[in-house]
């Protein structure tokens, strides 16, 4: 089975360069690249990474063209067509309801993207200080947890995008069920009639590539700060694990410094424990900066993400309760329940990360702990101390300063939600 | 002659705020330089009679409230207009009766302790401090002005009218009323003539004067708030520079020149420096605050012959640092924690001060708010009942957002202080240095914050809080229509 994996490998190793870091190249050195690699990849793909050429270079030109482009197809050309079909008179909310909340999730990508420009040396910054010496693992259960962790990021990006993507495939595949009458969004352009023949059929084409970028952009938006704090979690662990056993690791530290025949070989025990608890101390002063550098990155896309959450989540609330006839258009029916599913998932995976790190957090407190501090030297034993006081405070990402991301701000924002759909639905009636 | 009046701590920084309060009519009676009998009655007569005036204009509109309760649209606007107004009311009377508070509170900062390597740090903070106090004011006058203005020109637009019920047919009719900012009471007609631009300008004054009256008041707690903020950045900001200090005690630091730069020449002028004690009636605790001539000379006696008895530095410092210096290191420690007690007495007497304040400011702004709710579900159209609503929306949430939004900043910056003592280089410190962040860990888990008389703590969640309540009760309105 090794063997045909390593064959496959190697047919599919002309494909390197046009696949992301990390789905064919080995993780051993485990290089932090690999947390980020898929999401600068697709980014790349549609031109919305960071254009780190100087404007003397012809490819920062190519680079900005293509961009302009993508920009253009995916993002001005529908959101037009969309404020063209809102702006014409309707009758009831329901049909607001059913234009505005598919606008509203494609404004707010783009906006996530600016946002993410606008953060540009914030981002860089923060994929940067994940090759900082501290974050650098050294045991051999270190690299598991790191292992671990990036696995998380990648899984967690490649299932989400998936999903999305699925799920925009039932938009599109509704034209079809419906006779060809209407079109997977409901764009309407000021000059021309888009039911007619070849408008038509240009927009479907249209349509079929736009839909599945946006929700790739969207993916990619939503899971690279969960991938960020995948990391973080990686480290807490490892930070974990050395509070755990700092006896053991000490020991090893000094069996290594004496085959590498260092003048700290000579040393006692006690002198080694002292400098691997150091070393965990700077390391926690390491992740906490790191914290709070991925929230000032994030920060403002997390609480306007959620402020939009909810109006979408009960605008798509309305928008069910106001298809006329539920058996004869399953289609409708199953698409607004795969997107009320991706909604609900996409503020689900901010709040889920933002709680996993919380409890992490928390760990670290039973971990200095468990330790074995009682063989320890007083002078150890306040680093212990100290380190506990820290502790008594876990580790949030807050969004805006207002929402700490974890699952209780999930069931408060999925309640508001609730709350609105109720009112408009009443409103409706 | 009038000579200039000495002020120090929080007065001086305060006093435009004070002048100001002065001269809206708060019983505020010291902090002149000339406390001459005739003089003092004088001021006493002026808050009086502007208290007088606005007690019986207010008095007028509840009787005006009172006499046209009939009409559920009329009362309700009233009942808004008489809470809103109560604000001032209750503030003004606050004041007066618990003036000494206010005082004391203003004197907690008279005396306090220096170090000459922090000196700097200190000035640079308390020069911040002053420029956000300043802007506060300036905006929060502006926003006053503003208002009064906006009221006055929305009384021109629109129909001056006000409603009846028709007790037989059950129909609300309308009838002319005068055109005047605010629907009181008069003895007098008011409706044209004389009479009309009399009651016109008497309320025009009685407006501007109890705005200012509310919002001074919020405006100075804000700048106490303010002050308390930026001594615990100065803290936050000395923490590393005093590990550094005192690691240099024990172990080798290259570089320890750089850290008693400033004590070449602050040092000396400590020591010569008499420390001035204007005797205030109202001083918190004399006792409490020590001066550094007398902090050092202790700290020389105690330390024994050593160091002191041939005038050489035989010391046995890794660092060769001199016994001056060695000094300094060691008393960094001791300006740093008696700082901190400093800002928590400050800190405590705010919120005694003003808790009961912010408790009544809330009870009366949430009942205003639940009417305002009930007002706004019954907007039609862009007029001037919309405008008038929102005003009076938008004004009462941003005096809550006023003091909440500083309630909080105090929490987050007393509770920041453990985190930048946990981000200091500590553990290359010394003993003494482990010893106290493990100390300063423990007391500032607990972040300091004001509350409203033990009620509920001043805090944007109590902002979030409120602005839900209306949103709710909004949602629950409107579907009740």
């Amino acid at each position: 089975m090794k063997i045909l994996t390593e064959n496959v490998k190697d047919k599919l190793s002309v494909l390197l360069p046009i696949l992301p870091y990390g789905v064919l190249e080995s993780w051993d050195d485990l290089n932090p690249r690999l947390y980020h690699a898929i999401h600068i990849y697709w980014l790349k793909f549609y031109g919305l990474w960071y254009n780190n050429f100087s404007p003397l270079n012809i490819l920062f030109w190519i680079q900005i063209i293509y961009t302009i482009i993508i920009l253009w197809l995916v993002c001005f050309l529908p959101i037009v067509g969309e404020i063209v079909y809102l702006l014409k008179p309707k009758e009831n909310i329901g049909d607001i309801a059913e234009g505005l909340y598919l606008f509203l999730s494609e404004v707010y990508t783009y906006f996530k993207i600016v946002v993410f420009w606008l953060n540009k040396d914030k981002v860089m910054n923060l994929i940067q200080y994940l090759y900082c010496e501290e974050f650098k693992p050294i045991e051999a259960e270190h690299k598991e947890f790191i292992r671990k962790s990036i696995r998380t990021a990648r899984w967690v990006m490649t299932y989400y995008t998936i999903m999305c993507v699925g799920a925009v495939s039932v938009g599109i595949i509704m034209p079809i069920t419906e006779n060809f009458d209407i079109l997977p969004t409901n764009v309407e352009y000021p000059y021309f009639n888009v039911y007619t023949s070849p408008a038509y059929q240009i927009l479907y084409v249209h349509h079929i590539y736009y839909k599945p970028a946006t929700c790739i952009i969207d993916g990619v938006m939503d899971t690279i700060l969960a991938s960020f704090i995948s990391s973080t979690i990686g480290q807490i662990e490892i930070l974990a694990f050395n509070l755990r056993n700092f006896d053991v690791v000490a020991e090893r530290r000094r069996k290594r410094a004496i085959n590498e025949r260092k003048a700290t070989g000579a040393f006692s025990k006690d002198y080694h424990i002292h400098t691997v608890l150091r070393d965990c101390i700077i390391h926690h002063n390491s992740i906490i900066r790191y914290v709070s550098m991925i929230e000032n990155a994030f920060s403002l896309a997390s609480v306007l993400q959620f402020m939009l959450s909810v109006m979408v989540l009960c605008l798509v609330g309305v928008q069910f309760l106001s298809i006329e006839n539920p058996s004869s258009h399953p289609m409708q029916i199953m698409w607004m329940a795969i997107y009320l599913t991706c909604m609900l998932f996409e503020v689900f995976i901010y709040c889920w990360f933002g709680d996993e790190l919380i409890w992490k957090s928390i760990d670290l407190r039973h971990a200095a702990f468990e330790g074995p501090w009682l063989n320890a030297s007083p002078e150890t034993r306040k680093y212990i101390i100290i380190f506990l006081e820290r502790c008594k405070r876990p580790l949030t990402v807050t969004a805006g300063k207002i929402f700490i991301l974890s699952l209780d701000t999930y069931t408060i924002l999925i309640n508001w939600a609730y709350k609105a759909f109720a009112v408009m639905s009443n409103m409706k009636k | 002659m009038m000579t200039k009046v000495k002020t120090q701590g929080l007065v001086t920084d305060l006093m435009p705020n004070i002048k100001l309060m002065q001269a809206a009519g708060h019983f505020l009676f010291n902090y002149h330089s000339d406390n001459s009998g005739m003089s003092m009655l004088l001021r006493k007569v002026y808050s009086s009679v502007h208290a007088v005036l606005i007690v019986v204009n207010y008095v007028c509109m509840a009787v005006n409230m009172a006499q046209y309760s009939d009409e559920v649209n009329e009362l309700t606007a009233n009942t808004i207009t008489v809470l809103f107004f109560a604000h001032s009311i209750i503030k003004l009377l606050f004041f007066a009766l618990n003036s000494k508070s206010f005082y004391r509170t203003l004197a907690v900062w008279n005396q306090s302790n220096s170090h000459p390597l922090f000196t700097e740090s200190d000035a640079r903070y308390h020069q911040l401090a002053l420029t956000k106090m300043r802007r506060l004011l300036y905006c929060i006058c502006g926003v006053t002005v503003l208002a009064v203005a906006s009221w006055v020109t929305i009384t021109f637009f629109g129909e001056s009218v006000r409603f009846i019920a028709n007790k037989e047919t059950n129909e609300t009719m309308t009838e002319p009323a005068p055109r005047l900012p605010l629907k009181a009471w008069y003895p007098f007609n008011a409706m044209g003539g004389t009479m009309y631009i009399v009651a016109f300008a008497l309320q025009v004054y009685w407006l501007l004067f109890s705005m200012a009256i509310a919002n001074l008041m919020d405006v100075m707690f804000c700048s106490w708030l303010i002050f308390a903020c930026e001594q615990l950045q100065h803290l936050k900001a000395i923490m590393k520079p005093l590990m550094e200090l005192s690691a240099s005690l024990d172990t080798y630091r290259p570089n320890t020149a750089e850290l008693f730069r400033a004590s070449s020449t602050g040092y000396n002028f400590i020591l010569t420096e008499k420390s001035e004690k204007v005797p205030e009636p109202t001083d918190l605790d004399i006792r409490g605050i020590y001066s550094t001539q007398q902090d050092f000379g202790i700290t020389l006696r105690g330390a024994g012959g050593r160091l002191q008895t041939f005038g050489q530095p035989t010391t046995n410092n890794p660092n060769g640092l001199t016994q001056k210096q060695e000094m300094l290191a060691r008393s960094a420690i001791k300006y740093w924690v008696e700082r901190h007690k400093h800002v928590v007495r400050l800190v405590a007497s705010i919120g005694d001060t003003y808790g009961t304040a912010l408790l009544f400011h809330m009870l009366i702004s949430t009942i205003t708010l639940t009417l305002l709710a009930y007002q706004a579900t019954k907007i039609d159209g862009v007029n001037v009942y919309a405008f008038s609503t929102l005003g009076y929306l938008s004004y009462t949430l941003g005096q809550v957002f006023h003091f909440c939004i500083f309630g909080n900043r105090l929490i987050e910056e007393s509770s920041s202080v453990m985190e930048a003592a946990y981000s200091c280089q500590w553990y290359d410190g010394s003993e003494e240095a482990k010893t106290f962040v493990q100390i300063v860990c423990q007391q500032c888990q607990k972040a300091m914050s004001i509350s409203g008389a033990k009620f509920f703590t001043v805090s944007l969640d109590l902002f979030a809080s409120v602005l839900g309540a209306v949103v709710t009760y909004f949602m629950v309105l409107v579907q009740l229509k």
